[in-house]
């Protein structure tokens, strides 16, 4: 199982390079805004429902437009296996456009914020 | 006790989260470390070839020993994802995603003769290419695969693949885009298509069916179904050599209504008179009528093989002219000097890239046992895997060793399930399993 674990790690990682450069635009811009985030003292906590609840949607959205994305349907999911895959593929959409715009929504869900709040 | 600034410990905080990002990202980005120290030698090892089974012992070698003069032999300066050729032949991928450069793959520190071996002496221990280079060796890794044997169909032109409803999923990827343009202009009306099976042994035997499965849904995508008719003619008295996956395959197209007919031998084609030449168990000669067919060459090992010493010089695999390798330890039976990797070794099964993500490290280790003046100590047990596509969208995940047992890699795969777990597997998952298989990382 060892060794099925490292060959897992390096497909992702094979799959990310092929993707490498929007990865990097993205975790930049997730940084800015998590570091911006910090700095306005925005409360993370106050946006989780929010943010929850659109991961949310997302994963159902990609659940239903994933088989047809990967040149599939459902009438191929033929056993356990298949639902399990397609159900981890959509949740790992929806868990990444949750982390993604989590720092948006908190700056988002924090309006009040001004310059008085900085010490 | 002094409390640590908010603002400083949220940096910190910032900064730890990224810790595990980037220290994967540096294990993987770089060469895995051994945990045993690279072995010192001055060992000169030629590989001969460059494609997957070439590239990634050459990377594991390179990885391993401190010292060693590896060289690799090749003319050819793209490398070819060969595993994808039926995507493309089938409308799946385009064909950019099987062509590399070899020169990406290379390792660091290996020597590349881009020039091709014409032949061998394992007496002498040297190799000679086109271009009168001789090359001395300590140790030689065969890794020539296999050679497409179009001239044995008369009347065969590879360059007309892609015109009068002629197709070949193996001579090139060109040859898979091309067969893709006859396989669409067939559907767009249907009629008959005649796919074929040659008697010998074949690198991916799976792809002859994956062919049928994807023609009779793209029949059906297109609508032409009902006025078409597909025949498997096969030389053999099976479909797949595996009993129990032959039977599933077999019933499937039963109820698909693909016909199959055996002991039948492609030896002619009548290119643009869109006939096919077949020879009967019995020597009788059968001419078929086709609108689409696919023409899978015979194939046996490289002349530069055949023609040596290396060969199998009796039994089933001299014919072939097949690696004389011992089927356990990839070692050559009777020089010591000398191991093969993938479909130019003489075993009773394995000529897949799956078959070589498993044996490379056996031939490696056990190269670096004999350098050491030990005998080899690990065994191969014959690993091969097909991802057999059934339709577009789903596909079965079939992996098999030597004795034909099924030995899925994870137990929950059931491998005579047409599943969108293994076409996920085979269209997003396999090819970055391959490249790091080159890397030699797994």
């Amino acid at each position: 199982m060892t060794y099925e674990i490292w060959l897992g790690m390096n497909i992702m990682w094979e799959i990310a390079l092929g993707f490498m450069s929007y990865i990097v635009i993205a975790a930049i811009i997730w940084l800015a805004m998590s570091l911006v985030t910090f700095q306005k003292k925005a409360s993370w906590f106050v946006a989780f429902k929010s943010t929850f609840i659109i991961g949310i949607v997302v994963t159902v959205i990609a659940f239903f437009a994933l088989p047809t994305l990967t040149l599939s349907s459902f009438r191929d999911m033929n056993y356990w296996l298949d639902w399990a895959t397609l159900t981890m593929m959509a949740f790992g959409v929806g868990a990444v456009v949750f982390g993604f715009i989590w720092p948006f929504m908190a700056l988002k869900k924090n309006p009040s914020l001004s310059h008085t709040d900085f010490k | 006790m002094k409390k640590i600034p908010d603002l400083a410990r949220r940096k910190w905080l910032q900064t730890a989260s990224l810790a595990p990002l980037v220290s994967g990202a540096v294990v993987l980005s770089t060469s895995p470390k051994e945990a045993k120290a690279a072995i010192k030698t001055n060992a000169k090892i030629v590989i001969m070839g460059s494609g997957l089974g070439g590239v990634a012992v050459a990377n594991r070698l390179r990885r391993e020993l401190d010292g060693a003069d590896i060289t690799i032999i090749d003319a050819k300066v793209e490398h070819n994802y060969q595993p994808g050729y039926t995507l493309v032949a089938t409308g799946v991928w385009p064909i950019k995603k099987v062509r590399d450069n070899n020169a990406d793959y290379h390792p660091e520190g290996v020597k590349w003769v881009q020039d091709m071996v014409i032949s061998v002496d394992p007496e002498a221990n040297t190799v000679t290419t086109l271009g009168k280079q001789k090359i001395a060796y300590d140790f030689l890794v065969v890794a020539t695969g296999v050679h497409l044997d179009y001239n044995l169909i008369e009347g065969m032109d590879v360059a007309a693949i892609g015109q009068n409803g002629l197709s070949s999923v193996y001579a090139s990827p060109k040859a898979a885009l091309a067969s893709w343009e006859a396989m669409q202009t067939f559907t767009q009306k249907g009629g008959d298509a005649i796919m074929t099976l040659p008697g010998t042994p074949l690198k991916c035997a799976g792809a002859p069916l994956k062919m049928t499965f994807m023609l009779r849904d793209r029949l059906r995508q297109a609508g032409t179904l009902g006025q078409s008719n597909i025949q498997f003619q096969s030389a053999l008295n099976n479909v797949f050599g595996v009993k129990i996956v032959n039977e599933n395959v077999l019933a499937r197209w039963k109820n698909l209504g693909i016909g199959v007919n055996y002991q039948r031998t492609l030896t002619g084609i009548d290119i643009g008179g869109r006939k096919a030449i077949f020879q009967e168990a019995n020597g009788a000669s059968t001419i078929l009528p086709y609108d689409f067919v696919h023409v899978v060459p015979p194939q046996r090992a490289p002349d530069v093989i055949k023609n040596s010493p290396l060969a199998w010089q009796t039994g089933a695999m001299a014919a072939g002219g097949w690696l004389d390798v011992n089927k356990d330890t990839l070692q050559h039976q009777r020089y010591k000097n000398v191991f093969g990797v993938g479909d130019v070794n003489g075993t009773p099964r394995g000529k897949t890239a799956a078959t070589v993500k498993k044996s490379a490290p056996i031939v490696v280790n056990n190269l670096i046992e004999v350098l050491k003046g030990n005998e080899p100590n690990m065994t191969f047990d014959g690993y091969t895997s097909c991802p057999l596509i059934t339709r577009e969208g789903a596909a079965m995940l079939i992996e098999f060793d030597y004795a034909g047992n099924l030995t899925p890699t994870l137990p929950v795969i059931e491998p005579l399930k047409a599943s969108y777990f293994a076409w996920i597997m085979k269209v997003g998952m396999l090819k970055p399993a391959y490249v790091a298989v080159l890397k030699g990382r797994v």
